[in-house]
């Protein structure tokens, strides 16, 4: 008897394990890109399923409440983020601009450029992930403030988490993409400055 | 055979120079009608009229107010273009003294040297302290509590 209540127990613990498991794989699930063209109805579909949203009656009554003042925050927040990402892309334009110029002129002093190059072209990449996760965050803010939030409060909450990860990722690549140039681009340009130091007499004569 | 009229015989004045009673209806000549009772003679000098005299707007005037406007506009362009001149004079310093970098530039690309790569990495490092991630990303600019919800 003892051993069967046991083997319930453990049953029931690895249901909600799994359960748990599935609903968290759901929510961490990273948002993909809306097909281009798409409706509203289509991206708020999207997003529902993506993060599997589906608010007790709770929360459904605590959102009706409190969206509309919560929209009226987003407006501020992407006003905002609109300008300051425009100024990082025109900051990252300007960044490439100088790696094309120096990797001119460093060929014209007879350097090998290819681990420049290389470098300039990460990031590019790193560059244009931004800007793709940018446009799909402020495709993502526009829709929250677009959605009738009281009428569908499941699809406005998927909305505001898909632009919370969307709004973690951008952190991450900025930070990533800082590093980089600190790291590896600028360590790089710095050799390049070292290698064409001219050197002094003592030096050419050993 | 008709006698001949005497030629001293006073002959009747013409109705124009009455001037016991004048003209019984005269209407007013503007001046510069001439008096079909007195036409101009070819050999004899002509009145000098009102208008002459500058007693009212005489046909000239017009011409020479024509002139003066012409005049005053010709000033007004020659002062233009002078003043162009002189803008355009003043800039050609500024233009020089900035020659050296933009000829540079016009050359295309010059060689590295390590004083212009590490120019150009300054540089960079300029423009990545103009972003800041905690002041322009927030973590909290989306929570619950920021907005409320």
């Amino acid at each position: 008897m003892v051993k069967i209540n046991k083997l319930r127990l453990s049953l029931a613990a690895l249901t909600v394990a799994m359960a748990g498991s599935i609903g968290m794989a759901v929510a961490d699930t990273p948002p993909a890109n809306p097909p281009a063209g798409s409706t509203l109805d289509q991206r708020i579909a999207q997003r529902k399923a993506e993060r599997g949203t589906a608010l007790n009656d709770t929360d459904q009554k605590r959102i009706v409440n409190t969206c509309r003042a919560a929209q009226a925050k987003i407006r501020s927040i992407e006003n905002d983020e609109v300008t300051m990402l425009a100024n990082r892309t025109q900051v990252y334009s300007s960044i490439d601009a100088k790696l094309w110029i120096v990797t001119g002129q460093l060929k014209l002093a007879k350097q090998d450029t290819f681990q420049l190059e290389k470098q300039r072209l990460a990031l590019a990449d790193k560059t244009n992930n931004f800007q793709t996760v940018a446009a799909n965050y402020k495709q993502t803010l526009d829709d929250s403030l677009v959605i009738n939030c009281q009428a569908d409060p499941n699809g406005f909450k998927a909305l505001v988490d898909t632009a919370r990860i969307y709004h973690d990722q951008l952190r991450t690549q900025s930070s990533d993409s800082h590093d980089y140039i600190v790291n590896t681009l600028k360590a790089t340009l710095t050799d390049f400055a070292n290698k064409l130091q001219p050197k002094s007499a003592d030096q050419g004569n050993q | 055979m008709q006698p001949d009229q005497p030629t001293n015989q006073p002959q009747p004045a013409p109705q124009t120079d009455d001037k016991m009673f004048g003209p019984p209806f005269q209407q007013p000549t503007p001046g510069a009608v001439v008096s079909s009772a007195n036409p101009p003679q070819p050999g004899q000098p002509q009145p000098a009229s009102a208008n002459d005299a500058g007693g009212g707007p005489s046909p000239k005037k017009p011409w020479l107010l024509a002139w003066i406007i012409v005049g005053v506009l010709l000033i007004c362009l020659l002062v233009g273009v002078m003043i162009m001149l002189a803008a355009n004079n003043s800039k050609k310093p500024a233009a020089t003294s900035n020659s050296n970098s933009s000829n540079s530039q016009d050359q295309g690309p010059t060689a590295a040297t390590s004083s212009s790569v590490q120019l150009s990495n300054d540089s960079i490092s300029q423009d990545l302290s103009s972003l800041n991630d905690d002041k322009d990303l927030p973590a909290d600019r989306l929570t619950d509590q920021n907005l409320g919800l």
